[in-house]
This record gives C-alpha cells, structure tokens and sequence, in this order.
C-alpha cells in the first residue's frame, strides 16, 4: 500500500523541528548591545523541548493519515498548541533572563520566527478548503494573536525589547497614533474629494481624459522622499508670507507639507477608480436609462452610483492602506506618526524601536484594509460582484 | 399617429437627417431601413428627443415633441436597443419595473405589472422575475428589454435594432413572437433594422432611406415588387423575387383542396372513377379531417396512398408564399396541403399560385 503524505502539513511539521535547531532568543543587556543567542532547549525557562518535538512528530504523522476532518481539526489543534508553547517560552525564559540585568532584555531571534512560519503553515494548511464557515475560520486565525495580546497585557511580554520600547514610550505612542491616524484619513478624505470628481471630469469630457491622468500618474512617480522635500521651500515662502496660514500651521515643515504629499498620492486610486467605476456602466445601460425618461439624478441614482461605487470605494481602499505607508515617511520633515519611532531607531541604531514602530502600521493597514473590504462587499449590488475581484 | 415635418438633423454642417416628411399610421409597425449612415436611427432617436432636430417638427398624436418635457415624452414611449441595456445590479422584475417607478407607481403595482408582462413574452415570472441580467440568455434578455418597454402601457414603442444581436434562429422566434404580441397590443411601432428579410417579416411599412433622406415609403410588396429606383433595386438585391413572397400569407392565395376520408379507400386507393381537378394531387383525411396522407393521379391512374406526417409536409394559413414555396420545391410537388392549427386540412397552395402573385402588378 502506497502512502500518502499531506505536503503541506509535512513541510510545517519539518520547518517547526529545524526552527528548534536555531537561536530561539537574543538576551541584549541593553537596548543597542549586541545580542547573546539561545537556543530553544537551551532556554531557562518554558516546557521541555521534547514537548514542542512530541507535537511536531504528531503533526507529521498526521500529514500521512487520510485527510478526514477530525484529522484537520487535530492538525489545527497541534498547530495552535505548538505556537503556545513556543510564545510560552519565551515569555517565561526571557523572565528569568532579564531579572538580573538592570536594562536587560529579549529580542526573538530566527528560531522562534520560524516557529511562528511553520505554525502559520499547519494551522492554514489545514484550514484550506475546509467547511468552516468564515466567523470561526477567522476565530482559528486569530487565535494565537488573541494569546499574544493576553500575554503581552498579562506582562507575560515585559522583557521583551520591543514592548520595552512601547513602555518607556506608551504617551507618546497615543498621540503619534492619533497624528498617524490624524495624517493618513484627512489625506484620504481630501484625496476623495478631489479625486472623485477629477475622474468623473475626465469620464464626462473624453479630451481631459488624457490631462487628468498625465497628472495624477506623474505625482505617483515623483519619489516620496522627493515629494516632501520639494514641499519644503514654497510652503515655507508661503507662510512667511501669509500669517494667516502660518497661525494655521502650514509652515515648511511639519503637519501642512505631509497632508498635502500623502494627499497628492492618494489621488491616482481615487482618480482612476472613480474614472473605472463609471466607465464599467456599458454604454446601453446609460442610452436605455436615458430613453426610459430619466432625469439627470434619477440616472446618477438608478444607475451611475449603484454601478460605480463599489470601484470607486475599492480606490479609496487602495489609498487608504498606501496613505497610512506614506504617513511613516511623513516623520522625516517633522509630521510626526508612527514614522518617528522608525527614524528615531535608525538614529539611535535600536532595532527594537524600528520593529515598534513598524509593527502598528503594518496591523493599522491590515485592520483598514479588511474593515473597507467587508464595507465594499455590503455596498455591492448582487449583480455587481463579478465586478470585483476581493 | 407620428407626423415628420421637414425635419433635419445636421451635425457640423453634415445632415444626417434632411428634409424628411412623414407620416407613421397608429397602431401600425413602421421599419426605417438602409445602409449605416443613414439616418435611420436618427431619425428613431429624434422621436423621444434623444437627439433634437436641427429644425422642422415631430407630432406625436398632434402634439409637437418639443412641447412635451423630454423625461415624462421618454416615460411614455417604450424604448428598446441593440444592446438591451438593462440594469447589471437589478433583478428582472426591477428592470420591468423602472418605468413605472418613474412614474410613481407602489412596489405592488410594479411587481404584478412585471409578472403580468413575464408571462405575456412567455417566460414564467415564478423562474425569471428574481434573475440577474447576466443570468439570461440573449433572447431572454431581449425579451425582458421589450417587456420594460412595455411596462407603462405606452402606445407608442421604438425599437432601434433590437433583434440584432441575437443568433438568425433566435431572431426570429423573437420577430414571430413580437408580431404577434403586436397584434394584440397593437402598438405604434417605429423599428430600425439594416435586415430586410426582418423589415418584410414585420413592417406594415417600409421607410427606405439613404444620406438621410427617404428614398421609398411603401408597403413591403410595393418595395419588392416596385422599387422606385436603381438604390432600391440594388438594396433588395437580386433575390427580391423570392423577398417578396415574404410579404404574402397563405391565406390569401390558396385553392380548395380535394380531399377524401380514408374509410372510403378501396383495397388503399381511390375509387377509380374519382376525378380531381388541378394538380391532381388528393390528400387523405380520417374523421377528424386531419391530414393522414396524399395520392397522385397521374397516367389516368391513382398510385398509391403515401403515408405523411402533416405537419413536416403542410404550410398553415399565416405562413408566407415563401415557406410554401420552399415546401414544394423541396418535395417536388405541385402543390403543399394548408393546414389549421390543429392539422386539419384547409386548403392548398400551388405551384401556379406563386406565380401568379409574381406576375401580377406588372411585376417582372
């Protein structure tokens, strides 16, 4: 009798026993010192490293049974526990490792990142076409997010650097988020306003068509870094100029110059979802809407909007998620957000700040990305989902 | 009734549609017809001022157009197109349903409207009215654009090549259904096509146009029979004899048929001394008069009966001269037994019939 193997169970099975084989925790005794590595078995503190090897064989040798759903479920639990005791250990060893050490703390090293991979791939590999309605196929994802976060408000996490850096800085880390957020929806909102209404410009009158998106693909050429930088000088000039503006805020640096670059690159989405939502409405639709004795609204109402809007929203989602990306540059001239941290740890040459500061805007796109998705599905007209590809 | 009075559309100095006067009957099927470029569907469009003319009038039942507010003219014309254009995001009831919406109706009003008007184009409501547009086929949908068309009752429809996308076969099923619909409904139809054997098959009449003025407004035999110059000849093309059968029903040219009961065959054949006249063609019937089989005399002599399936041999009273015609060469008859919808003979066509409506009106 041949065997078969589940591939991908196999190969998250194999993965999880090699990340036991490499540095598992960096003990740094202090935020820029050079970190010693510890391997899993040779940690403080944690389960024994039979116990992570007893679940990665289970795995394996659940990889060669015949996929029934109690076996995927099996897999998913081996996965799920694998992940724990992994997050458990290094919450426990780093405890004991920074006790000692007055600025002592952990980084995970490649170890136990790989873990997290090879745990990611059992549990998903499993999930994969599995009959789990999406409420509880989102539950099992989030799952070891949810232990993490407990850990970390348990104080399971409090060696580690990262959460180190969160702590010396926890108001300061409010008022950034709040000026990220602040930055990244005005940006969106006034992108929206703008852009809209350039698309639909340039979907009404074919010969701006040409003019409107020369424009607005040019501004998404011009490099980031370069947008904020050639802010600088006219912006200045303006608010020496105006007092008015300048009590407003706009000066050469700062808030002004940020919302206007994230604005400017915000548009090409908008502008080109909003010209691609109208022109998806097949030319008869508009003629026979038309002749049906429609009014101008009655046709924006009835057809244009229904049609259009969810690709237009799909713009504004597209910008949303790269207007929170360009905020983190808008820390460079002084704008402030979760960008600062980010410059700051490079300055300082702690990694550990870099990765907090990077860390929340990665979960801020992630977050956005998905709550405007579910939004767009809801505002999809049945006969319109083919429309959209998400 | 629709009225044209010098009227003329002109783009940048180019008349799309110049000079053209006329009158469309009510309650009549109108075709305009001619190369692309013509002005047909201008001159469609002018009616529900989609486009405005450049100058001259339109009178719908006496009321110049210009005077009516386009949207509530619009909302009293039935409009269908080419490409149908119905709504992507809404079921076909919502489709039936825009016009009467429009218009002000309640959500009961426009629902039973919409499955009354399903089940008069023949598609059940109960399996179509919750579908999607892009869930029917190409006549399905075509037939849902002529059932919102008709949603609000209008007296008037225009319909601007609305079979055109549709396969031949598919066509024309749709073109039988609509003529039948129509003669019910008996609506003012104005329909463009550039397809002539669909401009015979439903005009009452034809409006032939060219550079944007008419060339011959006729009756369809009269277009075939006699084109008014060498455009209209060359337009219905060499075959127009054959065209022109299109425009005769059955009814109109055929012969009483000799016939007999086939409880009095004797040993399977006819009394010798029965005479019939004409082609010598008898079809035999059973006692319901339904068409069982035929025999031909022929040397002075019956042969012998033929077994035949009615409806694969006999043409129906509505059918054309050209369908009977096609019958006859195709089984090599003199003449095809006429059939009533229940198979029962009525009747015959023959051969000498057909030529007789050809050589008829000077037509050579």
């Amino acid at each position: 009798m041949r065997l078969a193997c589940e591939k991908t169970t196999a190969l998250g099975a194999v993965i999880g026993i090699g990340a036991l084989s490499l540095p598992f925790l960096l003990m740094k005794e202090n935020r820029v010192a050079l970190g010693i590595p510890y391997l899993y078995h040779t940690l403080p503190g944690g389960p024994h490293v039979l116990l992570p090897i007893t679940l990665l064989v289970m795995s394996l040798a659940a990889a060669f049974l015949p996929q029934r759903p109690a076996v995927r479920a099996t897999k998913i639990v081996l996965g799920q526990l694998y992940l724990a005791v992994m997050l458990l250990a290094l919450s426990l060893s780093g405890a004991v490792l920074v006790a000692p050490e007055a600025f002592g703390r952990v980084s995970p090293s490649t170890g136990f990142w790989l873990a997290v991979l090879a745990a990611y791939i059992l549990i998903q590999g499993s999930l994969k076409n599995a009959p789990v309605v999406y409420p509880v196929r989102m539950f099992i994802g989030a799952a070891p997010l949810i232990l993490a976060l407990g850990l970390f408000l348990g104080g399971g996490l409090d060696s580690w650097a990262v959460v180190m850096e969160f702590a010396n800085r926890r108001d300061r880390f409010m008022s950034e988020l709040a000026t990220h957020l602040y930055i990244s929806l005005t940006a969106v909102g006034l992108a929206t306003l703008i852009g809209v209404p350039l698309g639909v410009l340039a979907w009404k009158q074919r010969h701006l068509e040409k003019p409107v998106f020369g424009g607005v693909n040019g501004l998404q050429t011009i490099p980031s870094l370069a947008l904020f930088g050639l802010m600088i000088a006219p912006l200045a000039y303006l608010s020496r100029q105006f007092p008015l503006l300048r009590e407003l805020g706009v000066r050469g640096i700062g808030n002004a110059p940020a919302l206007i670059a994230v604005t400017l690159y915000a548009l090409l989405p908008i502008t080109r979802n909003a010209y691609a939502g109208l022109a998806a409405i097949e030319t008869g639709v508009i003629d026979s809407g038309r002749g049906m004795g429609m009014t101008r609204v009655e046709l924006m109402r009835y057809v244009e909007v229904p049609i259009a809007l969810p690709i237009m929203l799909s713009g504004v989602r597209v910008s949303t998620v790269q207007a929170i990306g360009n905020t983190a540059v808008a820390a460079l001239i002084g704008a402030g957000g979760l960008g600062a941290f980010v410059f700051q740890g490079l300055g300082q040459g702690a990694p550990d700040l870099i990765v907090m500061g990077v860390l929340p805007i990665i979960a801020l796109s992630i977050f956005v990305d998905r709550g405007l998705a579910v939004l767009i599905a809801v505002l999809t007209p049945p006969g319109q989902k083919d429309v959209l590809n998400d | 009734m629709i009225e044209f009075e010098h009227v003329v559309k002109e783009y940048n100095g180019v008349s799309a549609v110049d000079d053209i006067s006329l009158e469309l009957p009510a309650g009549k099927i109108c075709v305009f017809i001619g190369p692309s470029g013509c002005g047909k569907t201008t001159s469609l469009r002018l009616i529900n001022r989609m486009i405005e003319p450049s100058s001259g009038t339109i009178r719908l039942d006496g009321t110049p157009v210009s005077k009516i507010r386009a949207e509530e003219l619009r909302r009293g014309i039935g409009y269908v197109i080419q490409s149908v254009g119905l709504l992507p995001h809404m079921s076909v009831r919502e489709n039936i349903g825009i016009v009467p919406r429009l218009l002000g109706w309640d959500k009961h009003k426009r629902d039973t409207r919409a499955d009354e008007l399903l089940e008069l184009i023949g598609l059940s409501p109960g399996a179509y009215r919750d579908k999607l547009p892009h869930e029917l086929s190409g006549g399905e949908a075509q037939r849902v654009g002529v059932a919102r068309a008709l949603a609000a009752d209008p007296p008037v429809l225009l319909m601007d090549e609305p079979f055109g996308a549709v396969d031949p076969l598919g066509r024309e099923v749709l073109q039988r259904e609509f003529l039948s619909l129509n003669r019910e409904l008996k609506k003012t139809v104005v329909f463009v096509t550039h397809d002539l054997d669909e401009a015979i098959r439903l005009g009452d009449r034809i409006v032939l146009m060219r550079s944007g003025k008419v060339v011959q407004d006729d009756i369809p035999e009269r277009i075939l029979g006699a084109p008014r110059n060498e455009f209209v000849r060359e337009f219905v093309g060499a075959d127009r004899a054959l065209k022109r059968l299109s425009c005769f029903t059955v009814e109109s040219h055929m012969h009483k048929a000799a016939f007999l009961d086939r409880a009095l065959l004797q040993n399977g054949r006819p009394p010798e001394d029965m005479q019939v006249n004409g082609t010598g063609m008898l079809w035999i019937v059973d006692a319901g008069e339904v068409l069982v089989g035929m025999c031909r005399r022929s040397g002075g002599k019956w042969g012998d009966v033929r077994e035949v399936r009615a409806e694969e041999l006999g043409v129906t009273t509505v059918s054309s001269l050209r369908d009977a015609l096609s019958r006859l060469l195709g089984r090599g008859l003199k003449a095809v037994p006429v059939l009533s919808d229940d198979h029962r003979l009525v009747g015959e066509v023959r051969l000498t019939d057909i030529e007789a409506v050809n050589q008829s009106d000077g037509y050579v």
